[in-house]
């Protein structure tokens, strides 16, 4: 039970001694770092919570917390997470799952879920390969792009997985960056104070296999002026939120500024709260 | 808990035709040897008490219950008494109680290695009962892992439910027998058969014949033993199926040894009827030379 006398809950709470199999640098430790905090700052016991991992690296992240961890099945992550909030609305549900894990073989659950405001968050590390599998394209990977594992350059086109996300009804979208973990830590909590379905991407370098969008390339260092790709949206006044009585052309009009800053790519790229649409009701 | 709705295959195959193909797929699909139970209902009534069950068990016995039913049986409609509402228990099966004081992770071992194969399960949300889940080979806290010795003990672990789960599922649940319980002329099936199967028993009786029919509804753990004297007693031995090669037939001789004297079978995708059903057994009473007969529908 939590009482007024049970100790503060801190990031340390969430830690678990546990070998850890993720590669040095990996942008996957700054996500678990943010979710450590996120869930603590919230005031969340390790049992209130339950998280749910797709597969691949990502999905390793519910064995390195001390919470309800379910390793799930390949691309039926929010399947399984939406089973739990629905069986227990009391807890906090997050699933977490990489790029072709939610956007290749989980698609069609990934579509499906965003039809179902439910109260959960869903945080997706997209790194544009398949780490685990030694580096293949992922659906999020943009044609013609070569990371060092691809013997020709991509001959797929890619997915905008916020666009996807938001023609399929998730009714909260943001974006973040894992090595800016501060800012990790409050769109997390932003996303579980959300009474609906909250989608997160994260991206997320992947140092082994990703070598055209690393932590310097976000940084801007390859640029002459080295100007930083990435930017806040709340530092330039964005306001994502659609009211709970927005008449059509609010709506109309949130939703082409939402498309405009989701295809934002390359020379600046956006970080933040992209949506937060409360005029869906929730289940 | 898996209903698993039959009908002809292949693919698409024929979506709105009745067939029992799927018996030797049910006990075997997936990869490696994953426990799991397979209940097959022989008519609606059945098919109610049946379905409450299968969760009852996969909650008792922690592991997949697949509930068999056919394209025949789920198009069926008929009148039937109120089901009895009041007799339906819902089982939870063994949880985990946690010592009243604790709150995060305190070592509570969610696959601890039991005598009867099944660990106390706590609820997601529950204090003091946080673990790991996963898909992959695990230890007693739900780490992932390759150890052989932990294979061993887990895989033992798991057979182990399925030994229970036999021992302690009521005879009446294995299987049931109409008919003359004593006469020694034998019909084994399984699933929506039952209706024509009773109605050419019926038939048969008319005429003087007395038969019975061993309607099996547990397919997997197969109750071989409870079977025994039912075939030991059995002559002829017939085996009747909705499908092409005699699934239930294989499966009773892998488990037991003892093979089917006659099969009778039907896969045009219609269901046997207790006329052509009648027909074929008066041939088998008559000792026909055929031992594998094949009901079609000529008329259409
Ligand atoms: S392969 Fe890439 S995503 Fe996977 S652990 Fe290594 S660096 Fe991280």
């Amino acid at each position: 039970m939590v009482t007024a006398t049970t100790p503060k809950i801190t990031a340390k709470d969430y830690r678990v001694e546990h070998a850890n199999d993720w590669c040095p640098g990996c942008g996957d430790f700054g996500i678990l770092n943010a979710l450590q905090q996120a869930v603590a700052g919230l005031g969340l016991r390790p049992h209130q919570v339950a998280v749910f991992g797709g597969i691949g690296c990502s999905g390793k992240a519910m064995y390195y917390l001390p919470v309800y961890g379910v390793h799930t099945l390949h691309g039926r992550v929010l399947s399984f997470a939406t089973g739990a909030k629905l069986a227990n609305p009391e807890l906090t549900v997050i699933a977490v799952g990489g790029d072709g894990d939610g956007l290749g073989i989980g698609a069609g659950h990934f579509v499906n879920t965003g039809r179902r405001n439910v109260d959960l968050t869903y945080i997706l590390f997209n790194n544009e390969v398949y780490g685990l599998t030694k580096g293949q394209a992922a659906p999020t990977l943009a044609m013609g792009l070569q990371p060092k594992s691809l013997p020709e350059p991509n001959i797929q086109g890619q997915i905008n997985p916020l666009l996807l996300a938001m023609a399929v009804g998730f009714t909260w979208i943001g974006r973040g960056y894992a090595y800016n973990v501060k800012h990790l830590v409050e769109l997390i909590q932003k996303a579980i104070r959300h009474p609906g379905l909250a989608y997160l991407d994260v991206l997320q370098p992947c140092p082994t296999y990703n070598d055209l969008h690393t932590r310097d390339w976000y940084a801007g260092k390859d640029r002459g002026d080295g100007r930083p790709r990435l930017y806040l949206l709340e530092k330039e006044g964005y306001d994502p939120v659609i009211p709970a009585d927005a008449d059509a052309a609010t709506i109309a009009a949130k939703t082409q500024q939402f498309i405009a800053k989701a295809q934002e790519w390359d020379d600046r790229i956006p970080l933040g709260v992209f949506l937060e649409n409360r005029a869906v009701p929730h289940f | 808990m898996v209903t698993l709705y039959q009908r002809g295959g292949p693919a698409t195959g024929m979506p709105t035709r009745t067939e029992q193909g799927d018996l030797l797929f049910a006990i075997r699909a997936g990869h490696s040897e994953t426990p799991r139970l397979v209940l097959a209902s022989g008519d609606l009534v059945e098919a109610f008490y049946d379905a409450v069950q299968a969760f009852n068990y996969a909650e008792r016995y922690q592991t997949v219950v697949v509930h068999l039913v056919d394209k025949a049986l789920a198009s069926t409609t008929c009148t039937v008494p109120p089901f009895d509402l009041e007799a339906i228990r819902i089982e939870r099966g063994e949880l985990f109680v946690p010592p009243a004081d604790t709150d995060g992770r305190n070592g509570y071992k969610r696959f601890a290695l039991t005598a009867s194969g099944i660990s106390p399960r706590a609820l997601l949300g529950q204090p003091g009962g946080t673990h790991w889940l996963t898909g992959g080979e695990h230890t007693e806290l739900g780490r992932v892992t390759e150890d052989p010795g932990v294979r061993e003990q887990m895989m033992e672990k798991r057979a182990r439910k399925m030994e229970l789960a036999l021992r302690e599922i009521p005879r009446e649940e294995k299987f049931k027998v109409y008919g003359d319980a004593e006469a020694p002329f034998t019909v084994m099936s399984w699933g929506s058969n039952k209706g024509a199967i009773l109605e050419a028993l019926q038939r048969l009786a008319d005429d003087g014949l007395a038969a019975r029919l061993v309607q099996v509804r547990l397919l997997w753990p197969f109750p071989a033993d409870d079977l025994q004297p039912f075939l030991d007693s059995a002559d002829p031995l017939v085996v009747v199926e909705t499908n092409y090669s005699g699934q239930f037939a294989q499966l009773l001789r892998a488990q037991t040894g003892r093979a089917s004297d006659y099969l009778v079978v039907k896969y045009n995708g219609r269901p046997i009827s207790g006329e052509e059903l009648y027909r074929a057994l008066c041939a088998i009473a008559r000792g026909c030379d055929e031992r594998r007969l094949v009901l079609r529908n000529p008329w259409e």
